[in-house]
């Protein structure tokens, strides 16, 4: 087994590009290239962010495979209610989990973005309203999360780091995120 | 890890497995010098490894096996048996000594010294014998000829073919798989954008692409495929360790080991085979004197069968043993506790066998005691199921046992039939399929609505029919009635799906789920359909459980599917006879104090009533047909109902059976006297309802005993089962108070929120859409309900569901249909609202 760090910094996560990326993608590709050598010198790390509602986010963006335009999805009865359904990527199906609903917000009712994570083993799409720019964050300036921060965010968020005019980014933990969506289950599993 | 190493590793892991078949080859037929060879190479590569890569523990212990093995081949030493078990020794510690060199890149520690003075005994007695045989021109396993003529193990010729092969990562095969299954996906696109075109310069292109494309599906398919004896391989080695434990002769026959079978399959149904295995020989084979006796050949076999059928491979296990002891199968489930004796009695052969599959069987005594074959049955069988397959399983006493298993060929690709519910489209399984039935308008009168169910009258037997939008939560079309019923055959069920439309039978790439709805029931996958669309593929066994239709541990519905629909909780023992009237009649066992005989000459007439002397009162009697008497010398049987001191005797002309099954009450346009009508044991049987009867024969039979100190409760009676509510609600009633019913949780909590008048909750515990356990709950969450005595109704009663059912808020647990207790529950609940209301 080759060592999986290496891996992740060399694949570009899609060289299969059909227009379906836009220029953050590219920009995630030049940043996670950036981010093998900052790892290197200093804690720097990269972040892709994104909007849910008013709240900008980001995650790790060795751990985003790509970012696509609203696509269809496909409808799964008794899934738990932030996931709407499964995503087509080119053949291999992943689960949407909408973060607007997984963090009790209305839906907007217009198609916003998927962001496609790495979760574990998996891949999962979040579907979020925006997204924005790639990130250069360093360790040292993340903080532990407000004690004002309210539940459901906080079981997801690693810490906050004031970043620009743009106030304050919830750097969040993928694998906390899906597990909290699993936790809002209902009693469906029959 | 280092490459050589891992290499290393890979290889050797490869020819042990050879090297253990051939050794039992060998075993059998000594003079073969082919396999002797073959096996002498195999072990001096291993040994050469060693010395390359410094392992020496491994390397002293392959260094003396093959010593052995050389002395063989020159003709030095004969093969013997001793020889080859010390050969096969050193192999399980080589083993050991790989599997620490793959975990820690070094050899582990260990006393290999008795091991290594066996191989030098091993090479000494040979020695010996030879010496003493005194002749140096014995070829190789002379001595061990003779026994040649009976071998202890029969296998295939090994072919030797120098096929080009590539050793190709099983993963690399997966990653290929899924690329062309999307290559497909684009194939079809393309042709529908095509098909539009009439002259489309593509057109012919795209035929050639789509030609290439399956061709490629083909081939890939094909490289997954392997022979079923990659199954079969450990087999000839663990029953001769065996054969040794237990003292028995087995010889081993395995026909049909080309068979293919796709790989993922192949690695699910490995271990069934050896469990299976290994039971035939521990329980099914007798010891040779026993065998002699009972007139068999003194070595019993095993025989393993494998051939394609269709889109399944069939494998049986066969063995000529003692077969399997039924009495003792029943001595041990009178032991567990779901299991009364009575139903015991009552099982035939086949649903004792179906026994041999409940969990837990495997660690009764029975294995040791006698010849049960219980190890681990049930976890072959959910491997087999695993995989989508059957097993079943015949025995005759004597003769000898066989096991079958039936996997369908392969799961990557299978074939489906797409349906359509409340505008969703979904996949359904064919091997699941047992047949279509398509409802047209006129059909209606065929699908029925009894209380709490839905039946389709289907060839004489009521099948249970559950809509796909009910059980997935989707809004139900209201502007047609549903166009089919999938019938659809689980191990433990069957039951008619109701869809909106059936669409079309497609072959489907199934895809896993991921995780976050991985664990829905009720889908076994997904897949994507010509036109790029996601659907679900829908799981029958996960449909039923949904629908709670599958059976707990039900013998009776595991055995013959198809003749046990509905849903479990409706599952009870009834007393069914003949009463001079047409057709026949049942009553619930659980209300039947006792069964008597009495000669019409000891009944005496009094103005309108009949009695008997009974047990020094008199017993009032009935009959549901008020003429004949029969033959005066000829003894009526009467069935004897009590409560408290109270008794009567319903006189009938004949007690047909006990049978415990699944019960659909219809109970619509009955006569008095009789609470509705279901089908029991194949035929229309009338069910008696009881109170009536005890009124005819004592008309002060409820008046006389209540009414008293209680007052008037209003009954909220909650339960799915239209069966039981039939029979508790006129009791209820009988006893003076007003009965109101639901036939869910859901329905129960709208009417008492609504403001129902209700004194006591009686509530069933396992319901469709909102169950006894949230039912209470909400209740008692609910400041204006909350105080209301509420009783769980159940048809079993362990103490598990009745501590459950306390903790979440029942006052009270009860088994329906035992009269007294409900009776008693309901007088302390009146006694106990008399009070709070005074």
């Amino acid at each position: 087994m080759s060592d999986p760090q290496g891996r992740e910094g060399t694949a570009t996560p899609d060289r299969r590009g059909r227009g379906e990326r836009r220029v953050e993608d590219r920009k995630v590709d030049t940043d996670r290239r950036q981010k093998v050598v900052d790892r290197r010198s200093d804690g720097n790390e990269s972040y892709v962010t994104f909007w849910v509602g008013e709240n900008r986010l980001g995650v790790r963006a060795d751990q985003v495979r790509e970012v696509l335009e609203a696509r269809p999805i496909a409808r799964v009865p008794l899934a738990p209610p932030a996931v709407p359904g499964l995503l087509n990527l080119r053949g291999q199906i992943v689960c949407a989990l909408d973060l607007r609903i997984l963090f009790g917000l209305t839906s907007t009712g217009t198609p916003g973005m998927n962001v496609v994570v790495r979760d574990r083993a998996e891949v999962v799409g979040l579907l979020v309203d925006r997204v924005g720019d790639v990130i250069e964050v360093s360790r040292s300036a993340i903080r532990p999360p407000p004690a004002t921060l309210g539940h459901p965010w906080r079981d997801a968020c690693l810490g906050v780091v004031k970043h620009g005019d743009s106030g304050l980014l919830m750097v969040m933990d993928i694998p906390r995120i899906v597990d909290g969506a699993d936790r809002d289950r209902g009693h469906e599993l029959g | 890890m280092d490459e050589g190493l891992r290499i290393f590793l890979l290889e050797s892991r490869e020819n042990l497995q050879r090297f253990e078949e051939e050794i039992v080859v060998l075993a059998a037929e000594p003079s073969n010098g082919e396999v002797l060879r073959s096996i002498f190479r195999t072990l001096h590569t291993l040994k050469g490894m060693c010395g390359f890569l410094q392992l020496e523990r491994l390397g002293r212990i392959a260094h003396l096996a093959e010593e052995i093995l050389m002395r063989m081949r020159e003709g030095e030493l004969p093969v013997s048996r001793v020889a080859i078990d010390a050969i096969l020794a050193a192999v399980d510690v080589i083993r050991i000594i790989l599997d620490g060199l793959e975990r820690d890149g070094t050899e582990p520690e260990g006393d290999d010294r008795s091991l290594l003075l066996q191989l030098e005994r091993a090479m000494e007695a040979m020695e010996a014998k030879e010496a003493a045989g005194g002749h140096a021109s014995t070829g190789p396993g002379q001595e061990a000829l003779a026994d040649a003529a009976e071998p202890a193990f029969m296998s295939q010729p090994r072919e030797v073919t120098a096929a080009q092969t590539l050793r190709v990562d099983v993963a690399v095969l997966d990653r290929l798989m899924n690329r062309i299954e999307e290559l497909v996906l684009a194939r079809n696109r393309l042709s529908q954008l095509v098909q539009r075109d009439e002259d489309s310069l593509y057109r012919s292109p795209i035929q050639e692409l789509d030609r290439v494309t399956t061709e490629l599906q083909d081939v890939v398919m094909q490289a997954r495929m392997q022979d079923i004896a990659q199954a079969w391989r450990r087999l000839p080695r663990i029953l001769r360790d065996l054969c040794q434990t237990t003292g028995k002769m087995v010889d081993l026959k395995m026909v049909g080991g080309e068979t293919q079978i796709d790989r993922q399959v192949l690695d699910a149904i490995e271990e069934p085979f050896i469990h299976l295995v290994r039971n035939s020989v521990d329980h099914g084979i007798e010891l040779a004197g026993e065998r002699e006796r009972s007139g068999k050949r003194p070595a019993g076999t095993v025989e393993l069968r494998a051939r394609q059928d269709g889109g399944h491979i069939v494998v049986e296990i066969l063995d000529d043993g003692r077969g399997i002891d039924l009495e003792s199968v029943r001595r041990k489930l009178r032991e567990r506790p779901e299991f009364n004796s009575g139903r015991v009695e009552n099982m035939t052969d086949s649903q004792l066998l179906e026994c041999l599959f409940l969990p837990g069987f495997t660690t009764a005594p029975i294995v040791t005691e006698v010849s049960g074959r219980g190890v681990g049955m049930d976890v072959v069988r959910s491997k087999v199921e695993s995989v989508a397959g059957t097993v079943t399983l015949r025995s005759t006493p004597g003769k000898g046992t066989c096991v079958q298993i039936k996997i369908p060929l392969t799961l990557a690709i299978s074939s489906a039939l797409i349906v359509e519910a409340a505008g969703e489209t979904f996949a359904i399984p064919q091997l699941n399929i047992q047949e279509l039935v398509r409802i047209q308008e006129e059909d209606d009168r065929l699908i029925e609505n009894v209380p709490g169910s839905t039946v389709l009258r289907l060839r004489e037997k009521l099948l249970t029919l559950v809509s796909l939008s009910t059980l997935l939560d989707l809004p139900q079309r209201q502007d047609r009635p549903p166009e089919g019923v999938v019938v659809l055959s689980t191990q433990d069920t069957t039951f008619g799906l109701m869809v909106d439309r059936v669409v079309d039978t497609v072959e489907i790439v199934v895809k896993p789920l991921g995780r976050l709805v991985s664990d829905l029931v009720v889908y076994a996958g997904t897949t994507v359909l010509g036109d790029g669309k996601v659907i679900m593929i829908l799981d029958p066994v996960g449909l039923s459980r949904r629908g709670r239709l599958d059976g707990p541990l039900a013998p009776g519905s595991a055995v013959a599917p198809g003749e046990t629909v509905g849903a479990a909780q409706d599952r009870m023992s009834l007393l069914v006879f003949e009463d001079g009237t047409e057709g026949r009649k049942a009553v619930p066992l659980p209300l039947v104090t006792r069964l008597e005989e009495f000669s019409p000459r000891e009944i005496e007439l009094t103005s309108d009533r009949r009695l008997v002397q009974y047990r020094g009162g008199l017993l009032p009697l009935v009959s549901i047909d008020r003429g004949d008497e029969g033959d005066p010398d000829r003894p009526r049987p009467v069935i004897v109902f009590s409560d408290g001191a109270r008794s009567m005797g319903l006189m009938v002309r004949r007690i047909i059976d006990i049978v415990d099954q699944v019960i659909q009450l219809d109970a619509r346009a009955c006569l008095p006297g009789i609470a509705g009508v279901a089908v029991v044991d194949g035929h229309a049987t009338e069910i008696i309802d009881m109170h009536h009867f005890l009124q005819l024969a004592d008309p002060e039979w409820f008046t006389s005993q209540t009414r008293t100190a209680e007052g008037e409760l209003d009954i909220l009676l909650v339960d799915d089962s239209g069966f039981f509510r039939q029979m508790l609600a006129p009791l209820l009633s009988a006893l003076g108070h007003r009965v109101h019913q639901a036939s869910h949780g859901e329905e129960a909590l709208g009417l008492l929120e609504s403001g129902l008048p209700c004194d006591l909750l009686l509530s069933d515990l396992v319901m469709p859409r909102m169950d006894g356990y949230e039912l209470i709950s909400r209740v008692r969450a609910d400041p204006r309900l909350a105080g209301t005595p509420a009783i769980a109704l159940t048809v079993r009663s362990t103490s598990r569901d009745r501590e459950r059912a306390v903790q979440v808020g029942f006052d009270d647990f009860l088994v329906k249909l035992d009269r007294d207790a409900v009776t008693a529950a309901i007088r302390h609940a009146a006694s106990r609202v008399e009070r709070c209301v005074s």
